[in-house]
């Protein structure tokens, strides 16, 4: 693989509300299909960052609406990171149940299941979810894309 | 998000774009004032859908939690691959006792019609 190949950085800061979810997706596939990911990641890295932008919504926004989440996205032509980061703790976010099997909290399972790399780091002013994919093995082993 | 809601013995819950955390609330209020009022079984109509993530899974979850106590079953029409597939990782396709996934609206009419309890 070439080793200086560009990377591509950009930061999102936006209203804490599920309205923005759509944007936040969008930008997160319009990165990652630039730096060659194919529709198959593309459509994982969606869920993914939908999730952990969610969460970051409904839990982790102690002024609703006016809190500010943050998406840091960063990629090459071998991976791809994506770090949300709330204003909120983490610690209260897993599904309470009466008992019985609750219908909801699948985001984190998700993401799990469909990035390479999940880090949930808590600080004092927020907390950060790092997601990582790294682009399918046998993709990298197709032979460098042709350039005009 | 658009919602067509096709009323009658079974409703149909036409869906089409992204199924996600914005879209869910006003969805499952929709969905379970039917429940509420009596239907015991009702299908979604995702043939249109894009985009599910887990906001839509735990409106599939919940419907099968409201209906199933009323002996009734929640039909799912999934095209997409990729809303398949995350069907398939949250493993909602293996449930099998009140809960139908088919290719077709012709088809879910089809059988759910016949083994209506509701």
């Amino acid at each position: 693989m070439v080793k200086n190949e560009p990377v591509f950085v950009k930061e999102l800061k936006l209203d804490s509300h599920t309205k923005n979810l759509s944007l936040i997706r969008d930008e997160v596939e319009a990165m990652a299909a630039s730096c060659g990911f194919d529709d198959n990641e593309l459509y994982q890295l969606k869920v993914a960052v939908s999730e952990a932008a969610a969460n970051a919504i409904e839990h982790g926004s102690p002024q609703g609406e006016q809190s500010t989440i943050t998406v840091f996205i960063e990629c090459d032509f071998e991976k791809i990171s994506i770090e949300v980061t709330d204003e909120g703790v983490f610690k209260a976010r897993l599904p309470v149940t009466d008992g019985r099997p609750s219908h909801r909290g699948r985001g984190i399972f998700l993401m799990t299941a469909l990035m390479d790399e999940v880090n949930i780091t808590e600080g004092l002013t927020g907390t950060r979810v790092r997601l990582v994919k790294v682009k399918d093995k046998a993709a990298l082993d197709v032979p460098e894309r042709t350039t005009v | 998000m658009d919602v067509q809601i096709k009323p009658g013995d079974i409703p149909i819950i036409d869906v089409g774009g992204e199924i996600d955390h914005f879209a869910v609330p006003e969805l499952e209020h929709r969905v379970m004032e039917f429940i509420d009022t009596g239907h015991a079984s009702i299908i979604f109509d995702f043939s249109d859908v894009s985009y599910i993530d887990s906001a839509g899974v735990a409106l599939i979850i919940l419907s099968i939690q409201r209906t199933t106590p009323l002996g009734g079953k929640v039909g799912l029409i999934v095209i997409d691959k990729n809303v398949l597939k995350i069907l398939e990782i949250v493993g909602i396709t293996k449930l099998v006792q009140a809960f139908a996934m088919y290719s077709s609206l012709e088809e879910a009419l089809a059988d759910m019609s016949g083994d209506d309890r509701g």
